[in-house]
């Protein structure tokens, strides 16, 4: 590590102010020689909630935004080097969070049949998504499911994790100008997609109320 | 699939002052306004209701983003334990700062994917529809017979029944898939077996071609080509979020049966390249000791070698490329089911296209070409036959000997992505890749483009006339010329031959029966042996041959032409044919035409179909055309339209109008 770094932790006040969170003695050699783990565990520390909540409302699925919580803890130790501004560490590690994300959805996203039920033509969603929407319920996060991932993010950050300006681009990892075209563009298709979840919830309504009155 | 021809208008070109009012309403959300913009959005909004009406949407969404985020989910407890785990297992293996941002990641996360291409912009849900055999009833889609003529439909949407009812020709049984957006936005697969239709092509009167109820598909975000296996047991399917970072092609299998009631109908089940003879790829193939190797990677992937990859779920799909945008629609299955080839650029547009390959059982595809001029055409005897642009003088120089040539670099490494630079002389040439060896041979001579063999391998359709850079820039389309019917000078192309070993004259053993229907011109042309010559007129045209002057050469469409998708059907005795639109090769007319596979000529004057509008992307198969009408004819949704043969009689039928446009599935 070269010294430069450990001013840039010791600016941050990473330098030895942590408590061991998990480690236990088995640990000690990599949480007291290295800065980069030690940065991070700091960075995990301040940021790891709002992270897996962004994670989450990415992927709707806690498991997976679980994983790929720790996939990007574990890339920001590893990119350590290429934090160039302590004071982006937060951006930094919503552009890391994000690319894991976006990677990681394209790569597990599993296409499949769905069992053919004689019936709805809708998709049978997955028990944990279930779950899910039970917690999160609402036709804000079905809407924000139904919409480009790229722009799901972008509203995400902007709306609930108060990214903005540059550090929305710098976590979307596009330029200032394209982040606030992808913002706007985003809220468009929430809107179509908020009116297309009203539709559905009101011929529902319609359905159930013309087949209490048969 | 059209080429690279999907546009977005831009965002800053208003279409009109309520488009430029909703943009800027919700920029203000964000707080991007400034002062002049905000007064005409406020000017605009109160005199427009419908602007306000948005405008006050937008709004509701923050409040509603407020509502969501009091309630953030709760972190695992062992989130530190794991992570913490993970990073030691890091640190122990020493890679902490080795790799910078760019680095590598570990494990899957990081997996490299192929390069990204850009996708254009498919905008909208659309329909793909597939003819498929019989067979994927037995696998338990539920499948209703088309309707007799005036009963109604079970879909509930009756249609007004029409006094004179044509009688029903009864035609070999066949089957449409589709796969369009139902009115729940998910997609699903959509089947209609079709074993009666009406005279003619006049559906009046006629009952529509009712539908299965959707095999739901989770997960989908924009399909846009599907293309069952010949085993059915699975199709791949490219899917694309449409927001410019590319489409992933899934292979997804098609589930066991779950409906014992669908009656599998064992009559007809088209195999899907029936007179192509020997379809296994070849089980002993020629070992690639010596040099002409040079294509890239010959990576031998044993057949009956499953990658080691772990397959995700039993049901789950496998996603063998990601972030590339398909060109053409020529995305195919090896006639064994073993293999599927398709022709593909980076979601970045960073480079022109290259044919990829994917083994049953991979987990990814890897590309066969790495010149990035290359498409897939067919596949041709077991091999994947492909077509690539190359300069003109650089095929024709004295190095580029007529010889089976499998060394890439005869293509010249110019930039792709600036083939317009300079008027430079283009031409093509065709070359086949064994799957097994991944052994290239460039036949030189043969200056076709993207030809499109008959299964007996003595006619393609091909164009003759220039080429020209796409507006991307990264690949190429027809240009002025003509697309023309005419003799395929190789036939079957044998597999890859051992350099080292004496060319022999003899066809062998394998490729004797495959080419059986060949004619012995053909057959003896199939290796371009040494003694061709690699002349050609100014047009382009294969001159080597006496006997290929006295060779029929018929015009299909002449002029400039945007794009074209040809293909045979199993028999060689039908030739679809739909060339592009000028305005939207999205769209474009389809012409169906009767060949006669001893002569190879067609009537243009007899086309059982005739320039009939069509979206991109149709399906053909022994006895049956499918295809999907473009939207808005008529204020109408899309179509899938079928037009059926047998023996001389002819008849078609449609589907109901539905309310998104339709990809056909093959």
């Amino acid at each position: 590590m070269p010294s430069s770094d450990l001013g840039v932790l010791a600016a941050l006040g990473v330098l030895g102010v942590r408590e061991r969170s998990g480690g236990g003695a088995a640990m000690s050699a990599v949480w007291e020689h290295d800065a980069a783990a030690r940065f991070v565990e700091d960075l995990f520390a301040k940021h790891h909630g709002e992270i897996y909540a962004y994670l989450v409302r990415m992927v709707r699925d806690p498991e997976l935004a679980a994983d790929f919580a720790q996939d990007a803890f574990v890339k920001a130790y590893r990119n350590y080097d290429t934090l160039e501004k302590p004071e982006n560490a937060r951006a930094w590690l919503y552009q890391i969070a994000h690319r894991v994300a976006l990677d990681e959805l394209r790569r597990r996203k599993i296409v499949r049949f769905l069992p053919w039920t004689g019936e709805s033509r809708g998709t049978s969603p997955s028990a944990e998504h279930l779950a899910m929407d039970a917690r999160l319920s609402g036709d804000l996060q079905r809407a924000l499911a139904r919409i480009p991932e790229r722009q799901r993010a972008a509203l995400l950050l902007a709306e609930l994790h108060d990214l903005s300006g540059l550090e929305l681009a710098q976590a979307l990892g596009v330029s200032h100008v394209a982040a606030r075209a992808l913002l706007t563009r985003a809220r468009e298709s929430l809107r179509q997609a908020l009116a297309s979840e009203r539709a559905a919830d009101a011929e529902a309504e319609r359905r159930r109320t013309t087949e209490r009155s048969r | 699939m059209n080429y690279l021809r999907r546009y977005r208008p831009r965002r800053d070109q208003w279409a009109s002052p309520h488009q430029r009012a909703r943009v800027l309403a919700a920029e203000r959300i964000d707080g991007f306004l400034g002062e002049d913009d905000a007064a005409w959005l406020d000017g605009h909004l109160a005199e427009c209701p419908t602007c306000a009406a948005v405008a006050a949407e937008y709004a509701g969404q923050r409040a509603a983003f407020r509502e969501l985020g009091a309630r953030p989910p709760e972190p695992p407890r062992d989130l530190w334990a794991r992570t913490a785990a993970a990073i030691e297992a890091e640190a122990s293996r020493g890679v902490a700062t080795a790799d910078g941002a760019g680095g590598s990641s570990r494990g899957s996360a990081g997996r490299r994917r192929p390069a990204r291409l850009p996708l254009g912009v498919m905008s909208g849900a659309l329909v793909v529809a597939v003819v498929v055999g019989a067979s994927l009833f037995a696998r338990g889609v539920p499948v209703t017979p088309i309707q007799p003529p005036a009963s109604a439909t079970p879909s509930g949407t009756p249609r007004p029944t029409v006094a004179p009812q044509p009688t029903p020709i009864p035609i070999p049984a066949g089957a449409v898939a589709w796969i369009r957006q139902g009115d729940d936005g998910s997609f699903g697969l959509y089947v209609a077996r079709i074993d009666e239709v009406c005279p003619g092509r006049d559906k009046a009167g006629c009952a529509p071609i009712a539908e299965s109820e959707s095999q739901p598909i989770a997960n989908l975000d924009g399909p846009s080509a599907v293309v069952l296996s010949p085993t059915t047991d699975q199709l791949v399917l490219v899917d694309d979020p449409g927001d410019g970072t590319g489409g992933t092609v899934y292979v997804v299998p098609v589930p066991a049966a779950v409906d014992p009631g669908a009656t599998p109908t064992p009559t007809t089940e088209p195999t899907p390249t029936p007179t192509l003879g020997p379809t296994a790829t070849p089980t002993a193939p020629p070992t690639p000791t010596v040099g002409p190797s040079g294509s890239p990677g010959p990576t031998p992937t044993g057949s009956d070698l499953p990658s080691g990859s772990p397959q995700p779920s039993p049901d789950g799909s496998t996603a063998i490329a990601s972030g590339v945008s398909l060109v053409g629609d020529t995305a195919a299955y090896a006639p064994d089911g073993q293999w599927f080839a398709f022709s593909a650029v980076p979601a970045d547009g960073s480079h022109g296209p290259d044919i990829y390959l994917w083994h049953v059982g991979d987990a990814q595809a890897r590309p066969v070409t790495s010149d990035h001029r290359s498409v897939f055409a067919q596949w041709l005897g077991g091999q994947l036959l492909g077509s690539r642009v190359v300069e003109a003088d650089a095929a024709a120089s004295p190095g580029g000997s007529a010889s089976p040539s499998a060394t890439p670099s005869a293509t010249p490494s110019v930039n792709p992505s600036a083939p317009s630079d300079a008027p430079t002389d283009l031409t093509a040439v065709v070359f086949v890749v064994d799957p097994v060896t991944s052994i290239e041979t460039v036949f030189l001579d043969v200056p076709l483009w993207r030809p499109t063999v008959d299964p007996s391998a003595r006619w393609a359709v091909f164009w003759e006339g220039t080429i020209e850079a796409d507006a991307a820039g990264t690949t190429w389309l027809p240009g002025i010329g003509r697309l023309v019917l005419a003799d395929w000078s190789i036939g079957i192309p044998e597999p890859p031959i051992d350099p080292s070993a004496e060319p022999s004259a003899e066809p062998s053993p394998g490729s004797a029966s495959a080419s059986a229907s060949a004619s012995p011109r053909a057959t003896g042309r199939a290796t371009a042996s040494p003694g061709a010559s690699a002349s050609r007129d100014p047009g382009g045209k294969p001159s080597e041959s006496p006997d290929s002057a006295n060779r029929p050469e018929q015009i299909l469409e002449a002029g400039h032409i945007a794009d074209w998708e040809a293909r045979w059907d199993p028999t060689g005795t039908r030739l679809a044919v739909w060339i592009a639109d000028e305005a939207d090769p999205s769209i474009g007319r389809l012409s169906l035409y009767v060949v006669d596979p001893e002569t190879g000529r067609f009537d243009q004057s007899d086309r059982l179909l005739r320039d009939q509008p069509a979206l991109a992307g149709f399906a053909l198969a022994d006895g049956l055309l499918a295809w999907a009408t473009p939207p808005g004819q008529d204020g109408e949704g899309s179509r899938i339209q079928v037009l059926a043969w047998s023996g001389d009689a002819v008849g078609s039928a449609e589907t109901q109008p539905g309310t998104d446009p339709v990809v056909i599935a093959r």
